[in-house]
């Protein structure tokens, strides 16, 4: 008699073993060895993978909106596949695949009072539903078992222990007033909880939550992977905090911060008198059961039987002018040890000290990518830090630019780990960088008065305005020293007057762009009255291409490993009569020189002409991709 | 330190620090204030096995917290001296496994599983019943039924 092993191992080692298993081994051939296997395959759980979204709203006018009923999980997607799906990292090896057996989109409506219209003799009367004890996990199960069923045909077993694993986690609300109302956001955090903590034993991989409140983000799983979020001015500080000492597992953060100022004033008021009670506020809440404490006052129902109360809750356009940075909350960045993307929008001029941001950045040593919305805009003041920044982090290899200089390649030294670049020339800029050139073109008759500027531009000036950029030709400051005769600018729409400090590197830095504004309004004056378009039209299409071909050129010398590039050359611009098209020989010359020099494989431009694509491919050859946006 | 008796009566002295990686000798150290001179029985575990267990405890006895898996594991064995470490018999591999259970010791049931995995993979019913000595104890009926409630996930 043979000894077997049929029952060596218990159900729950069984178990262990299968999840590591292909899903068509797990389900085909291990049940069919023995019955002890196949007992603990039918016990075990299958995880699927699940894209949730959630939206929630105090009213059915959004879901109507929507058109889906409230309340309701919808499974939109069949689960099409059982299969494995590659976890692909960028810039490493591709991991071994993970075990898991479909995947879904599913969607969570919540709307946790329902107003039902009742008919009562010749009036029409509100009945209010209160819908806080939603069942969301029996709901969510019940769906995902009818989903699979329809995968399997109808011939799976009906009982299998289905398990989402939540993959991306979407917030959509009628408005983000919801969670600053702390009326309304008590009725909706439980609701997030059940979600978060109830229906699966697996922490989501990647959240994006829109513009949430504190309470709201003490609710996220702390071991998630990605996360995207938008914030208050009032908030971000104790946010990052939290976030840096508490997610430790991150790998991505997207932030986008707001002004206080983004609700209407009455919505404002609410927020500012009723601050959320320091349990929700300053301490995740971990009660699962609270929608039994939810209990429906008269004030709130009478307030709620109007749905025009939802016009308190719009969401304005964000004010920016209220916003300003400070990097000292992105100090625990560094915590964030698996941290490989940080995004930040609307920042660098609304950062107070950049230099000590690309400092803080400098010390986050697990970036791989670093993104700024708008792209980096550079100022020379600030350059020297954020190219020391760039040459800390070694393991970045994806960069944004915004108008970058020519300079900018010659200091930024040989960097092997860059290998996608992303450039964004604004029309504004081509025409401050044509206007420059053309300066420095003209005879030194028309525009003696800005060599020797009659102003006495000497070492006493500082700006002591935050809306100094390249292109903004009213600069206003103030006068106060008497040394500083006030400038002459009868000729110029540019009004500017100056504060005495100490000379700095940033003083001279206006000088010179100081210079050059008065220069370019005398110079193009010059050239409007003088020359003729077609002479213009010809200096200028050799100013756009000479300055592409030493961008490429410093581009190839500085990224030597440069895979991918994206060029927005904004060469028109609807409020302007002058076009900076680079000509299209220039562009392939250019891109073929670079594609020698590095180890290009795809160019996405933008490009009037969309015949530039089919030129490229033939120089550049198949094994470069290439897309042209007109 | 902490002394251990397997079940063929040999005892052992470890160090706490590489005895708390089993939560069941941690628990017990904490419940028996004398364990220094009072051997723990640990009549599930083998002499030789228990070497095995020890060597892998006191290897690993530095090493960080892991964090918590968020989802399915792969069977991918990344530590050299892991692999190594699990190149035994399939007897011994077996009885290592049901140590690592029963002493509760999370990461060496891990890679035991995972290495158990690592054999199955990629195998047909018939070969896994003779790897694993395994009999058949359905009947054909039973098999032609079970064969046929999985076909539709053949077909995928």
């Amino acid at each position: 008699m043979t000894h077997n092993n049929n029952t060596i191992f218990p159900p729950e080692v069984l178990h262990q073993i299968y999840k590591s298993l292909d899903p068509k081994q797990r389900l085909c051939q291990i049940p069919t060895v023995c019955s002890e296997w196949n007992k603990a395959c039918q016990s075990q759980q299958l995880p699927i993978e699940v894209d949730l979204s959630i939206h929630l709203s105090m009213f059915e006018r959004y879901f109507f909106q929507n058109s889906v009923r409230a309340a309701q999980i919808q499974l939109n997607d069949l689960l099409t596949t059982i299969s494995t799906f590659p976890n692909i990292q960028k810039n490493t090896i591709i991991k071994e695949q993970e075990t898991v057996y479909g995947k879904c989109k599913t969607e969570i409506k919540y709307q946790p009072f329902i107003f039902k219209k009742v008919r009562n003799g010749n009036d029409i009367d509100i009945k209010i539903i209160n819908n806080t004890s939603f069942q969301i996990k029996e709901l969510f199960q019940e769906r995902l078992k009818k989903q699979w069923n329809i995968l399997s045909l109808g011939k799976d077993t009906p009982n299998r222990n289905l398990i989402p694993i939540f993959k991306n986690i979407q917030f959509y609300v009628e408005s983000p007033a919801l969670w600053f109302d702390p009326m309304k956001c008590k009725y909706f955090i439980p609701i997030l909880h059940n979600i978060f903590y109830n229906i699966s034993p697996y922490a989501p991989e990647r959240i994006d939550v829109g513009l949430i409140s504190l309470p709201v983000l003490y609710q996220i799983p702390v071991n998630i992977k990605h996360l995207t979020l938008c914030l208050l001015m009032r908030d971000y500080g104790e946010a990052m905090k939290y976030i840096c000492n508490n997610f430790t597992q991150l790998e991505s953060l997207d932030l986008t911060i707001k002004s206080n100022h983004v609700f209407t004033p009455e919505l404002n008021e609410i927020i500012n008198i009723n601050k959320l009670s320091s349990s929700t506020s300053s301490s995740p809440i971990s009660n699962s059961n609270s929608n039994s404490d939810i209990i429906l006052d008269k004030e709130f129902i009478e307030n709620f039987k109007n749905n025009d109360v939802l016009e308190y809750m719009s969401y304005i356009s964000s004010n920016i002018d209220d916003i300003m940075i400070d990097p000292k909350y992105f100090r625990d960045l560094v915590k964030l040890k698996n941290l490989q993307k940080f995004s930040i929008h609307n920042p660098v001029r609304q950062i107070s000290n950049v230099k000590l941001m690309y400092n803080i950045l400098s010390s986050a040593k697990s970036l791989k990518e670093l993104s700024f919305s708008p792209r980096l805009l550079l100022t020379r003041v600030d350059d020297r830090h954020l190219i020391s920044m760039i040459h800390s982090l070694v393991k970045l290899y994806h960069l944004d630019f915004e108008n970058a200089y020519l300079d900018l390649w010659k200091l930024i030294k040989t960097c092997d780990n860059i290998t996608e670049l992303s450039l964004n020339y604004t029309h504004s800029y081509l025409s401050s960088l044509v206007r420059d050139a053309l300066t420095q073109n003209i005879p030194n008759g028309s525009n003696n008065n800005n060599n020797n500027n009659n102003i006495n531009i000497n070492n006493n000036i500082n700006i002591n305005n935050n809306n100094n950029g390249n292109n903004n030709n009213n600069i206003t400051t103030t006068t106060t020293n008497n040394n500083n005769n006030m400038i002459n600018n009868s000729n110029t729409n540019t009004s500017v007057s100056l504060v005495a400090s100490t000379q700095n590197h940033e003083s001279n830095r206006f000088n010179e762009l100081f210079h050059a504004r008065l220069n370019r309004t005398n110079i193009m004056r010059h050239h409007n009255n003088n020359r003729n378009n077609n002479v213009q039209n010809n200096q200028i299409s050799k100013i756009t291409d000479d300055y592409f071909e030493k961008s490429i050129q410093g581009i190839a010398s500085c990224f030597p490993n440069l895979e991918k590039l994206q060029i927005s050359w904004q060469a028109t611009h609807f409020s302007s009569v002058h076009d900076y098209t680079i000509s299209s020989q220039k562009v392939v010359n250019n891109l073929v020189y670079l594609k020698n020099k590095t180890k290009l494989k795809s160019i996405t431009m933008l490009y009037k002409d969309a015949k530039l694509a089919s030129k490229l491919e033939k120089a550049l050859g198949k094994d470069v991709e290439i897309k042209i946006y007109q | 330190m902490v002394k251990l008796t397997s079940s063929d009566g040999q005892e052992f002295t470890i160090s706490k620090e590489v005895a708390y990686q089993s939560v069941l000798l941690k628990n017990m150290i904490e419940d028996v204030l004398d364990s220094e001179e009072n051997p723990i029985p640990l009549p599930n575990v083998s002499g030789p096995i228990l070497v095995k267990v020890i060597e892998y405890a006191t290897h690993h006895k530095d090493d960080p917290v892991k964090p918590p898996v968020d989802g399915p594991r792969t069977s991918e064995i990344v530590d050299e001296w892991d692999k190594e470490f699990m190149n035994i018999d399939q007897g011994s591999l077996y009885e290592l496994i049901l140590a690592a259970n029963y002493l509760d010791i999370k990461d060496l049931l891990d890679l035991g599983c995972k290495t158990v995995a690592n054999m199955i993979k990629g195998k047909k019913v018939e070969e896994l019943r003779k790897l694993f000595n395994i009999q058949n104890d359905f009947t054909p009926e039973e098999e032609e039924q079970i064969k046929k409630e999985n076909a539709w996930c053949e077909e995928h």
